[in-house]
């Protein structure tokens, strides 16, 4: 077993450890599905503390041994609350052989897509491997720290290019999109038209040309889609009054995401407005959630704001100042939420988050004409023609369009729309901000952001089922009752097949 | 000044409608062009069949019926033939889908992939080489002002212990440049670069040097010594 493959199995292990804890929440694919994402999210978390701490050549060395403690610690904790029982060591084993599996597969294509960017991320990432402080600052400027991070562990593993990661998080993200849909549809639809129709909604994403190019390709897309994913599903089971596990999740997922890209702070702040004032939501499930990331990215942006070379690339020490400021406000805004007199304004938050951000398009457009129009028509040109996408769009149209004339009744996870809108409004709003407009072509970033939304477009697809125009059908025992539910929830006193098995 | 601004919105909305697509465009007629070259026949031909699909499936009623099943079938089939002979045409004629020889940082940027990047891009690719296969050796530079040291820092090596600059023969004369060029390389950006790339591995030193066109990459063991 090569070194990088060890690598992953260590960092699968740990996220399997943490998804087993509390292991009667999710049900079993899922926990094994989330197991790898969840385990570089907290490589990400301890990387970033222990370089915010200290940056030196030791720093990958005390990492190492910070995740070696932590996956002791899992592993003695799991003992003593009975968890590594004999179904989970069954499952964590034929796991293991499932990845150690794609891992080999990944190692035989020895596909990687490399450009410009790729080229950078890798090269600083391995100076911060090096503990070469000021050979690697730059990164910093440049992207979130995460895939840096990533790419820091390479001399470990005797290899001059960690790559092997990368496709396999991105068949892990198709893995998870294509069960969390097939659950959504298994609310309605017997086993064999969901798993058809989670197969076809799938391909959708899996069968576009950008979709192949970026399973491959050295950069922060795809990881940033995967946790985005995952984070806004959390957030969904929360609503729905998922236990704790879920919130793990979704804290998880979201410090994660953060850490991808220098503006995902402001996308992940926008889905929480539009999220996490739905109702279902209580002052205390937002609080926790939000004061644990508001605080990790303001710490980070604090030690950023020290580490910035003379001639940063994108994130200016000013630019420091107004995003924390901007998650300052948010936190604020949340830990107040519960005040009687923001009673009327929290209760809308979501519609006034919309509007908000239609006013400022409207400002932008108005300031910027013909910045902010060229950035729209290369978004929709990108969309029908030249992004690659082959006929995805279209037909993701057609089944919206069948989605509105089927007038279904439930609005139960009408948000996710809401959501959808919000962030392609933040897409645009963001082109004030570049010196030249968005422009045609695959690699335009509006594009790139685009594509890390299309899981969430299937997913919010999925459920809405009347388009296919399949009857309801009577059903089996392991499908919850509740329509509209997106993954069956485990309440106490509720077991299922899998919570009593496992 | 809404006024204004109004009208400036509209100028520029008119603007678009005369030259969309591609900026070069310049006609509505053009317009259709280019798109209908960009998408392709066969693209144009699947995305007016799905348009049909899509009216057509208005005019059925709703409920389950063969015909509204023959209509998904239409759909599915239709996208699935397309993005399939999509994906396969990039497999086959992009090269992006091929094995790499060398998953190497250098290897990819210099060889294989070559992007003319702003940070690592053309003769900037000396840190990258640096970094892989010169984890010891000293660079030799014939002119300090070639590389800044910020750019040298990033090979993740101490630039003021990696980085020599003079104290050598820097000219390449005619037969050696001959030597040089026999032998397997490539030349980017006016840099030329011994291949395979592992030439550089064991070198304890490696040579920039000139003959006042390109820059020669040599590695010490090919007799170029500092004088």
């Amino acid at each position: 077993m090569n070194k990088a493959i060890a690598f992953q199995v260590w960092v699968f292990i740990i996220g399997f450890l943490v998804s087993n804890l509390p292991k009667r929440d999710f049900d079993p694919i899922f926990r094994t599905l989330i197991a790898l994402p969840m385990g570089w999210a907290i490589f990400a978390v301890c990387a970033t503390v222990v370089y915010s701490v200290h940056f030196s050549a030791i720093s990958q060395l005390v990492l190492l041994g910070v995740l070696g403690v932590i996956t002791l610690t899992l592993v003695a904790t799991s003992m003593i609350r009975g968890r590594l029982s004999r179904g989970s060591i069954l499952l964590g084993g034929a796991s293991l052989v499932v990845l150690t599996t794609a891992c080999w597969v990944v190692e035989l294509l020895r596909i990687v897509i490399m450009t410009p960017d790729s080229t950078s991320l890798v090269r600083f990432g391995q100076n911060i491997g090096l503990g070469n402080y000021e050979a690697s600052k730059i990164i910093f400027s440049k992207w979130g720290p995460f895939v840096p991070f990533i790419h820091s562990i390479t001399n470990v593993l005797d290899q001059k290019l960690y790559w092997q990661y990368q496709a396999l998080l991105s068949l892990n993200l198709v893995g998870i999109v294509f069960y969390t849909v097939y659950t959504a549809l298994r609310e309605q639809k017997t086993s064999w038209q969901s798993f058809v129709t989670a197969l076809i909604v799938v391909s959708l994403m899996t069968l576009s040309n950008i979709f192949l190019f970026h399973m491959f390709y050295i950069h922060v897309n795809m990881i940033s889609a995967l946790y985005m994913y995952l984070f806004v599903f959390a957030l969904a089971k929360i609503q729905q009054g998922a236990e704790k596990a879920y919130e793990l999740l979704a804290l998880l997922s979201l410090v994660a995401f953060s850490l991808v890209r220098l503006e995902a702070p402001l996308f992940a702040i926008v889905i929480m407005l539009v999220a996490c004032f739905q109702p279902g939501w209580s002052y205390g499930k937002r609080l926790r959630l939000v004061a644990p990331f508001v605080g990790f990215c303001v710490a980070w942006y604090g030690r950023v704001y020290f580490m910035l070379p003379e001639t940063p690339d994108i994130l200016s020490q000013n630019l420091i100042v107004a995003f924390s400021s901007i998650l300052l406000g948010f936190g604020l805004f949340v830990a107040f939420s519960n005040v009687k007199a923001l009673d009327s304004l929290v209760k809308r938050t979501p519609v006034v988050t919309l509007i908000g951000l239609s006013l400022i398009s409207i400002i932008f457009t108005a300031t910027r004409p013909e910045h902010m129009l060229g950035s729209l028509l290369s978004m929709v040109q990108n969309i029908l023609v030249y992004g690659n996408w082959g006929l995805t769009w279209y037909v993701i149209v057609i089944i919206a369009v069948e989605l509105y004339f089927a007038r279904m009744g439930s609005t139960k996870h009408q948000w996710i729309f809401t959501l959808l809108v919000s962030y392609v409004l933040l897409v645009y709003n963001l082109a004030y901000f570049i010196k030249t407009p968005y422009h045609t072509g695959e690699v335009d970033s509006a594009n790139r952001l685009l594509l890390q939304s299309l899981p969430l477009v299937l997913l919010y697809l999925s459920t809405r089922q009347e388009w296919l125009e399949t009857p309801v059908e009577s059903r089996s025992l392991s499908a919850p009752s509740a329509s509209g539910v997106l993954f069956p929830v485990v309440h106490d006193g509720a077991p299922t097949r899998w919570r009593d098995a496992l | 000044m809404l006024n204004k601004r109004i009208n400036k919105i509209r100028v520029v909305l008119i603007g678009f409608s005369m030259l969309p697509m591609p900026a070069y465009a310049n006609s509505v007629e053009t317009m259709v062009q280019e798109m209908v070259t960009e998408l392709g026949k066969l693209k144009l031909f699947s995305i007016i069949l799905l348009s049909v699909c899509l009216i057509a499936a208005r005019l059925i009623p709703r409920g389950p019926s063969l015909r509204r099943k023959l209509l998904l079938g239409v759909v599915l089939l239709t996208f699935l033939i397309s993005q399939g002979r999509s994906v396969l045409g990039a497999y086959k004629n992009s090269g992006l889908y091929q094995p790499r020889k060398n998953m190497t940082l250098s290897d990819l940027q210099i060889l294989e992939t070559r992007h003319n990047g702003r940070m690592f891009g053309g003769k900037k690719v000396l840190p990258l080489l640096v970094a892989d296969y010169m984890p010891h050796g000293t660079v030799f530079l014939y002119d300090e002002k070639l590389y800044p040291k910020e750019l040298l820092s990033w090979s993740g090596r101490d630039p003021d212990r990696t980085f020599v600059v003079g104290g050598y023969q820097a000219t390449v004369d005619g037969s050696f440049k001959a030597a040089c060029l026999r032998r397997p390389h490539v030349i980017d950006d006016g840099l030329y670069i011994a291949t395979p790339l592992s030439n550089y591995q064991n070198e304890e030193q490696v040579f920039l040097m000139t003959d006042g066109m390109t820059d020669y990459l040599v590695p010490g063991s090919w007799r170029a010594s500092p004088s």
